[in-house]
């Protein structure tokens, strides 16, 4: 089994931190790649411009998405991944702080997998995160195992 | 017992033993008898000797001694041997005797045996074993009994000998039971005889004993009768012989007893032989009976298809005899479409892959109709696994299938019909079922029409309960019929008649429910209305006297003109026979025959108008006048004739004038003959003029004043003295044909005109530039009568046409090509023409809907009568449109055919109905118009929410977050108070984040387009608090909501509302022991409000003002925790309706909030 990994779309280096410490305290903080806006997630998943070096690594397990952020937003960079054959199938969780319907509805139209609130409380949100950490990569069986990457 | 088992089974071989044993004995005892008589002999001769010796003291003594001895010898040897014969003989005859009793023994078994056999399976066999033991055995009484084995006693079967009052003593005759003697009773039920030779001293009843001793017969033997080892049965032998039973007789009966056990056995046997037939008998006869008599048709069926056996009912299914259907096959007589699934399933059967099938298919019956049946069809195979036949259950389920059918016919129908069917069942408002066409009228499907209340979709008002009242009126009369209104998934209201009917179907009652979109009809109605208002209108404001009359010409109604003209109010006349109104009666027919007839008759040109004629007519006042008349007969929609409307114009005057006119010609043609007519004579040479005297006469002109043209001219009245001029130059001119011809007015003396008709010829003489006038000859005719009289008409013309020129609507007279002859001045200026420009122009022209063939189609459709009403286009001279509403009609005006269109400028309706049909868009349409401005700073507010909820949340959290993630990882080099600086930190940061979330509540609660439902107020409240009762189970709060509060709004924005001003009462009465909260409509000044009421905490109306404030509170958190967001959002929701919320409050003793929706009063006034 190959490694399973996730990749982390979040431009706000605060919240990044306040992931990726949740991440840690469940020990999962190895198995993340960051990037920080629309344009890095799209090159970093199809292995193009500054991650051209990524060709034939594997996708990540599930790829957490914040909606707004630099550059491509979240709700366009979700639906250029499902019109792609190779991340049609790929995990994506939304992962962001607005509770706005329409986003909740796009998010689910263009089909994310799951949509989560980032709570304000942090208690909450290590939890949160945690436990999508653990669920994305332990609990729940991914469509094909490491087979995306081209 | 073990003895008796074993020994063997042939009968009597004991007894021949015993002999042979017993003669045995008998030797050897004759042998010791004889051997013991020689010993004592000679012990006797030896010691009696001796003793003699010893006695005898002398030989003599011996001697004597010796001969006594030898005759004591003597004696006692004959006294042996007689005693010895005696015994033999005794012996000899007990032997004899026992033989013969043997003997007889012997003879009874066997005739016991032979009755047995001889009377085997018939009753009397025992009878006759008994009389056959009696009778060999010269037993007085022999009887059988038989062993009840549940009490124990003994019933008497049968019996034997003469002795019967024996059993009677017993109180056991033939028939009874023998009683319980113990002893017998014992023996008996033991298995074992019982034997009493001599009842005198046996334990029995003394009555039975004596009775016994009395017939003598003191013997009795009873044996049991054991045919299977268990006692069933027993014998007894009654003997007159005192011991008459040894034990060979008890043997020898023994031997009886068993040969009835045998019997009994076989008996027995016999019994459940002939049982278990009688028993196949009645299986059989009862299967026999049930295929015959079976509800069901029932059948065996070859394998190959012919039928083995059928039933009655079968037969009566496919009406064929039994006979006819047992020579045909199954296959002849099923349907041909059915029998290839038949065919299926026998051949599954026949190859074992099933056990029975059942299908439905039809039979052809012999008289040649089908049948549906339900077959059930079961293989029986023979003992070798073979198919044997069939066993076919057939059940006629034609009814069933018809009833079906039905069913589904009627569905369809349900379907099919235009109405709007619903079904309900009473006390409930809930459709069970709705038909096609009430959901199309409706715009629901027909699961949400089924899971609808009516009130929803039927546009009762809220505070209404017309629906029970109606349902009321259905459950007492059957039937309610009525009309209302409907609103439709889109919101649409429409009005509709509804039927209810109660009908029972199965015992149960539903309410069917028709209903009928009754728009159009509505509309026609409102046209009608309309149309006849208008109709009044003119009908009571035209000059003209309008009498409308039934068939047989009785008066139904009359106009005010007419009572101006006849004098006679409408009560006066209303039903009379117009008869009265003719000056002269005669004219009553006249008109009658000649006017007012049906012109149904004609069948070609039939025109609604008569031609107008003139009539002298008498007032209520007895004066006449002339008046011209025109009728319109009127019909009804079938084409009868139902009366006339006739159209009076009085034309006195005009008929004076005519008359005046007449006579003036008279007068002419008198002058001319008698010199009456005024002449004139103008000499143009000599420049001389003549007048007849009566042309002077005519001129008022002196005698002595000679005439000359300029003194004519001057005394032409100045109006027309321009055209007399020019008329006179020009009949003056050479070369044109002399012709003078004019009608002028003078001024004379006294001031007044006077007209004249002048006509000359002026002569001419030479030719080109040389000819010039020289004689002009004429006359003239006074005819201001007759002017006067033409005035009066045009003046009265002029009043008729004032009216259709002050008429509100325009008005075209046009002919069948179009081209307009006649038009308002309200056309004029409606179209911006000219009225001369109008005359030269054609409809085609104004409407740009017609052409040429559509209007001699609509002359054609106009022909029967009906004015039309059309919609079209005018277009004006600036080339600008509108919408009009063309009221056509068509009409014969001397013969000639003319339209007359009413045409109104229907702008403004068409604007007013787009208005109201649309009024929810247009409400929204302008409140989006003045909001403009709004709308951009709510998107602003939209977007700052959105920033709100994204932007601002990230900094909490990283506040929060590393807050806590310092606690948790450097928790242990902080101090305590660090820990409390840090916990504010936490805390800040989650207040901050539920004052944004209440913005965004706020924010999102009260944005988007505004909706317009039906909202069930009511229903919200009754649902919120039953859910705040059920969260806060240990309260106690008692509510009371009034029954539909219903509102048109924003269904999600007044739930919204609702839940904020309920969640409040509920949250501010949460100190208060017995909380109240009331629902309740109010109105103030035509307003209608929605009022929630509790007695919790009230506030201050003195900070009245903060409440609708975002974020203020009249409440410290500690006595009632809250954001301040709720009452802003209710605020901002009524608002958003454009209505107001009020707050009523007394501090500590409760609180009332108010709202009103002006919309809901808007919704009520469109629906009403």
């Amino acid at each position: 089994m190959k490694a399973r990994t996730i990749l982390l779309v979040e431009d706000n280096p605060q919240d990044e931190m306040l992931t990726l410490r949740a991440l840690r305290k469940v020990h999962l903080a190895n198995h993340v790649d960051v990037v920080r806006d629309g344009q890095q997630a799209l090159d970093f998943l199809f292995a193009e411009g500054e991650f051209a070096f990524r060709s034939g690594q594997p996708l990540p397990t599930v790829v957490m998405l914040d909606l707004n952020l630099p550059r491509i937003g979240g709700l366009e960079v979700l639906e250029r991944l499902r019109a792609d054959e190779r991340t049609r199938l790929l995990p994506v969780v939304i992962l962001t702080s607005t509770d706005e319907q329409r986003d909740r509805v796009a998010s689910y139209r263009n089909g994310a997998n799951s949509f989560v609130r980032k709570p304000l409380d942090f208690g909450e949100f290590a939890e949160t995160v945690a436990r999508l950490g653990v669920y994305w990569l332990a609990t729940n069986e991914p469509p094909e195992e490491g087979e995306g990457g081209r | 017992m073990c003895d008796r088992d074993r020994r063997p089974a042939r009968p009597g071989y004991s007894l021949y033993h015993k002999n042979a044993m017993r003669r045995l004995s008998d030797r050897l005892a004759s042998l010791l008898l004889a051997g013991l008589y020689g010993l004592a002999g000679a012990l006797w001769i030896f010691f009696s000797d001796r003793f003699l010796a010893a006695i005898s003291r002398d030989p003599d003594q011996l001697t004597r001694y010796q001969t006594w001895k030898g005759w004591g010898y003597v004696l006692l040897s004959t006294l042996l041997v007689l005693g010895l014969i005696r015994l033999a003989q005794r012996h000899r005859s007990s032997r004899e005797d026992e033989v013969r009793r043997t003997n007889a023994l012997l003879s009874l078994r066997s005739q016991v045996a032979q009755a047995m056999v001889r009377l085997r399976g018939t009753p009397g066999v025992l009878d006759g074993v008994c009389e056959a033991a009696a009778e060999s055995g010269d037993f007085p009484l022999v009887w059988i009994a038989r062993l009840e084995p549940a009490s124990g006693s003994w019933e008497i079967l049968a019996h034997g000998g003469t002795a019967l009052e024996v059993l009677d003593a017993l109180n056991v005759g033939p028939d009874a039971r023998v009683g319980q003697a113990s002893e017998l009773q014992t023996q008996l039920l033991a298995g074992r005889a019982f034997v009493c030779n001599d009842l005198s001293v046996a334990p029995f009843s003394a009555a039975w004993r004596d009775r016994a001793m009395a017939l003598g017969i003191p013997a009795l033997l009873a044996l049991p009768i054991r045919p299977f080892d268990r006692v069933e049965a027993a014998i007894a032998f009654h003997s007159n012989v005192r011991g008459r039973f040894g034990p060979r007789e008890v043997e020898l009966f023994e031997e009886v007893a068993r040969d009835l056990a045998f019997a009994f056995a076989y008996a027995a046997h016999e019994g459940q032989r002939d049982q278990a037939e009688l028993a196949r008998r009645e299986t059989e006869a009862r299967f026999r009976a049930t295929f015959e008599q079976a509800a069901v048709g029932l059948a065996h069926v070859a394998p190959d298809g012919r039928w083995l056996r059928v039933n009655q009912k079968l037969c009566e299914i496919v009406g064929y005899t039994r006979d006819e259907l047992l020579a045909l096959t199954f296959q002849d007589i099923t349907h041909a479409e059915d029998l290839n699934l038949d065919l299926v399933h026998i051949r599954q059967l026949l190859q074992g892959e099933a056990n029975t099938y059942c299908i439905e298919k039809r039979y052809m019956r012999k008289e040649g109709t089908s049948v549906w049946i339900n077959l059930t069809t079961s293989l029986v195979r023979d003992a070798a696994g073979q198919p044997d036949y069939f066993i076919a259950v057939i059940e006629d389920i034609q009814a069933r299938r018809q009833s079906e059918d039905e069913a589904r016919l009627f569905r369809r129908l349900l379907d099919n019909v235009r109405d709007g069917i619903y079904v309900y069942r009473p006390n409930t408002t809930v459709p069970i079922d709705v038909n096609e066409a009430a959901c199309r009228m409706l715009g629901y499907t027909r699961s949400e029409l089924c899971r609808m209340d009516v009130t929803q979709f039927a546009d009762f008002r809220p505070d209404e309960r017309r629906w029970s009242q109606y349902v009321d009126q259905v459950m007492q009369s059957g039937h309610s019929l009525f009309e209302d209104r409907h609103v439709c998934k889109d919101g649409r209201s429409m009005p509709v008649e509804v039927s209810i009917s109660l009908v029972h179907a199965g015992g149960n009652p539903y309410l069917v429910t028709v209903i009928r979109d009754i728009t159009e009809r509505k509309q026609a109605e409102r046209a009608l209305r309309e149309s006849e208002a208008r109709l009044r209108t003119i009908f009571d404001a035209i000059a003209d006297a309008i009498v409308q009359v039934d068939a047989n010409r009785r008066i139904v109604l009359v106009n005010p003109a007419f009572t101006r003209m006849f004098g006679y109010g409408p009560d006066e006349v209303t039903g009379r026979t117009t008869a009265f109104l003719y000056a002269d009666p005669a004219g009553f027919g006249e008109a009658g025959s000649k006017y007012y007839v049906n012109k149904l008759d004609i069948k070609e040109g039939a025109q609604p108008l008569t031609l107008p004629f003139q009539m002298q007519y008498r007032c209520k006042d007895g004066s006449t006048f002339w008046a011209e008349s025109v009728g319109v007969s009127i019909k009804d929609p079938e084409g009868g004739l139902t009366g006339f409307l006739a159209l009076h114009r009085d034309v006195t005057e005009r008929r004076e004038a005519e008359r005046a006119r007449q006579q003036s010609e008279e007068r002419l043609e008198q002058a001319i003959s008698v010199a009456g007519l005024g002449s004139f004579d103008h000499d143009h040479v000599t420049n001389t003029l003549h007048w007849s005297p009566r042309q002077r006469e005519m001129h008022d002109w002196r005698a002595d004043e000679p005439p000359s043209l300029p003194s004519l001219i001057a005394s032409v009245a100045p109006a027309d003295r321009a055209g007399f001029i020019e008329a006179l130059e020009r009949a003056h001119r050479p070369g044109g044909d002399g012709m003078f011809a004019i009608e002028y007015r003078i001024s004379l003396a006294d001031g007044s005109v006077r007209w004249l008709s002048a006509r000359s010829r002026t002569f001419f003489d030479g030719e080109g530039e040389n000819c010039r006038a020289v004689r002009t000859i004429g006359a003239e005719l006074d005819i201001t009568p007759r002017k006067l009289a033409e005035q009066a008409l045009r003046e009265n013309e002029e009043r008729f046409r004032t009216l259709v020129e002050q008429a509100s609507d325009a008005f075209f007279v046009h002919d069948e090509t179009g081209a307009v002859v006649d038009a308002n001045r309200l056309a004029c200026e409606s179209l911006g023409y000219a009225r001369d420009e109008l005359m030269r122009m054609s409809v085609v022209d104004i409407e740009r809907g017609f052409d040429t063939a559509y209007l001699r189609d609509m002359w054609n459709t106009l022909q029967t009568g009906q004015p039309a009403r059309l919609y079209g286009t005018h277009r004006r001279k600036d080339g600008s449109e509108f919408p009009v509403e063309i009221s056509v009609s068509a009409c014969y005006v001397r013969g000639k055919r003319l339209f007359l269109a009413l045409v109104r400028d229907i702008t403004e309706r068409l604007r007013a109905e787009e208005a109201i049909r649309t009024l929810n868009t247009e409400l929204e349409h302008r409140v989006n118009e003045r909001t403009a401005e709004l709308r951009a700073a709510n998107a602003e507010l939209d977007s700052f929410a959105y920033a709100v909820s994204h932007d601002l949340r990230a900094p909490l959290r990283a506040m929060n977050g590393f807050s806590q993630a310092l606690v948790e990882d450097y928790g242990s080099t902080l101090d305590e108070q660090a820990h409390v600086y840090l916990e504010q930190i936490v805390r800040a940061s989650r207040t901050m984040g539920d004052l944004i979330d209440g913005l965004l509540q706020l924010s999102r609660q009260t944005r988007g387009v505004l909706r317009r439902d039906r909202v069930d107020l009511s229903a919200i409240a009754e649902r919120v608090l039953a859910e705040y009762a059920h969260a806060d189970s240990h309260r106690r709060v008692s509510w009371q909501v009034a029954p539909g509060l219903m509102a048109r709004g924003d269904g999600r924005m007044l739930e919204a509302g609702m839940r904020n001003l309920l969640s409040n009462a509920w949250k501010y009465t949460s100190h208060v022991e017995e909380a109240k909260i009331r629902v309740y409509p109010d109105s103030e000044g035509g307003e209608r409000f929605i009022c929630i009421e509790d007695n919790g905490a009230g506030f201050d109306m003195a900070h009245a003002g903060k409440l609708f404030h975002p974020f203020q509170r009249l409440h410290r958190q500690d006595e009632f925790p809250g954001l301040g967001i709720g009452l802003a959002t209710v605020q901002r929701i009524v608002n958003r309706h454009g209505g107001r919320l009020r707050a009523i409050g007394v501090r500590g003793a409760g609180a009332t909030f108010s709202f009103s929706l002006p919309l809901v009063a808007l919704a009520d006034e469109e629906d009403a």
